[in-house]
């Protein structure tokens, strides 16, 4: 095992960080989907504060750096709240927070790209609000916020990065660890560029065949 | 569970002096790194619109890498990666060089799809009435290219404001370093970090509110 390469030594650890980032990341967006969903609703709904809170929330979230809102959860948890939580809870909760803030934006901006005739076209069949909104506009936006959202993905897996500097093992701690205890730090990061790249650039080529076939529908 | 926590903001108010320091380098840092993009992305974009093979594979494989991986750990690899090689740059360099590329990568892509958005059937009208290659260029493609990418390019700046925070991690001096600076001193962390998200906050607002209104005098509608 020592006088192995560390490529070969270091393999099984590389791919279970792999997995976590891209675990934590999914998580992310499923949680911040379903966040994003209901405030998106909330946001162009006609009453006033409702739509007010949803849209601060999202400026809030997407007008700082994720890295200062990791910090304020991981200092306020303990301090403020007397929670000690681990270090994925504490990732967990600020990464579903800021994803959950750029997503309202996404099925905000997928609702009002539906065409306005469709909301006539229901309203003149007799429906309501509510049938409008669940049968006919939000199908049709939920197509339109699959590229966009796939971009979330992709961007919340880089950023999903900053979480090594609370000491959250995943790809980029990983490889910190590994350039610490083999001190090969130009093979530590290649591998880890590697792993990133190959995850990312495969996401956004997926992310563009997809767009495209949804301009052909 | 009652929470026993008193706030308390005034501790950290007598460390103003050094989050000032901080401000002027984060502002620096910033400034430079959207001057050196901008420079990255005129010529990534040029490449990308090549006919030359080699110079579209180079600026292609330049864009996607950067675009592709982390600005974390693209900052690791200018500060560590590059000090394995022997070659010592300061943290700040360090953080300019890789921010530079890492929003080059992303301005080539807005630079070329301003260029890409000038239609063909614009340049012949402009050709037709009279106009030189020059006159086309500074009255009709610039101006429209501008227009296209003013509202993107707004976007990165306040991307460059948020990346700049991931410099605190390899030591430059910037806010979000003071701001673990002054929080470990002071015990006031939670204090410390809700004053510099509001200052973030805040800035970024007031940036992105100035960028619209300069969008709206600077561009009003040509077509």
């Amino acid at each position: 095992m020592e006088n192995q390469p560390v490529v070969v030594q270091y393999a099984y650890f590389f791919l279970r960080a792999t997995a976590t980032t891209l675990g934590i990341s999914a998580l992310s967006v499923l949680v911040g989907s379903i966040i994003g969903f209901a405030f998106s609703l909330l946001r162009i709904s006609r009453n006033r504060a409702c739509s007010a809170l949803t849209f601060a929330y999202a400026e809030i979230f997407r007008g700082t750096p994720m890295l200062v809102q990791l910090f304020l959860v991981y200092f306020g948890l303990p301090i403020v709240f007397h929670i000690n939580v681990s270090a994925f809870t504490t990732v967990a909760i600020s990464m579903i927070l800021y994803t959950g803030g750029y997503m309202t934006e996404i099925f905000r901006a997928a609702i009002q790209a539906v065409d306005r005739g469709q909301w006539d076209a229901a309203h003149s069949v007799g429906m309501t609000y509510v049938q409008a909104l669940f049968k006919v506009i939000v199908p049709q936006a939920m197509r339109i916020a699959v590229p966009p959202t796939l971009g979330q993905f992709i961007s919340i897996l880089k950023d999903s990065s900053l979480a090594s500097i609370i000491g959250f093992m995943e790809l980029t701690k990983a490889g910190m660890a590994v350039r610490a205890r083999t001190s090969s730090t130009l093979l530590a990061f290649t591998i880890v560029t590697c792993l990133y790249f190959a995850i990312c650039y495969s996401l956004s080529v997926a992310s563009r065949r997809v767009e495209l076939q949804l301009k052909k529908a | 569970m009652r929470s026993t926590y008193t706030f308390d903001f005034l501790a950290i108010l007598r460390y103003w002096p050094e989050l000032v320091q901080g401000a002027w380098v984060a502002a620096s840092l910033i400034v430079l790194t959207f001057l050196l993009g901008t420079i990255l992305g005129i010529f990534g974009a040029i490449g990308r619109i090549s006919r030359n093979r080699a110079v579209y594979a180079i600026s292609t494989f330049y864009v996607e890498l950067f675009r592709n991986t982390p600005l974390l750990v693209q900052m690791y690899v200018a500060y560590y990666g590059l000090d394995a090689l022997s070659i010592n740059l300061s943290s700040f360099t360090a953080a300019l060089l890789a921010m530079s590329l890492n929003s080059g990568a992303y301005e080539t892509e807005i630079i070329r799809g301003g260029i890409i958005a000038v239609s063909k059937g614009q340049l012949e009208a402009a050709f037709s009435i009279g106009m030189t290659y020059t006159q086309t260029l500074r009255k009709v493609v610039i101006p429209y290219a501008l227009q296209v990418i003013f509202p993107p390019l707004g976007n990165q700046f306040i991307g460059i404001i948020l990346g700049s925070s991931v410099a605190s991690v390899i030591t430059v001096p910037e806010i979000t370093y003071v701001a673990l600076n002054i929080g470990s001193r002071s015990y006031r962390d939670f204090e410390t970090f809700l004053l510099i998200w509001v200052i973030y906050l805040a800035l970024n607002l007031i940036l992105s509110a100035l960028f619209k209104l300069t969008g709206r005098i600077a561009f009003r509608p040509v077509l």
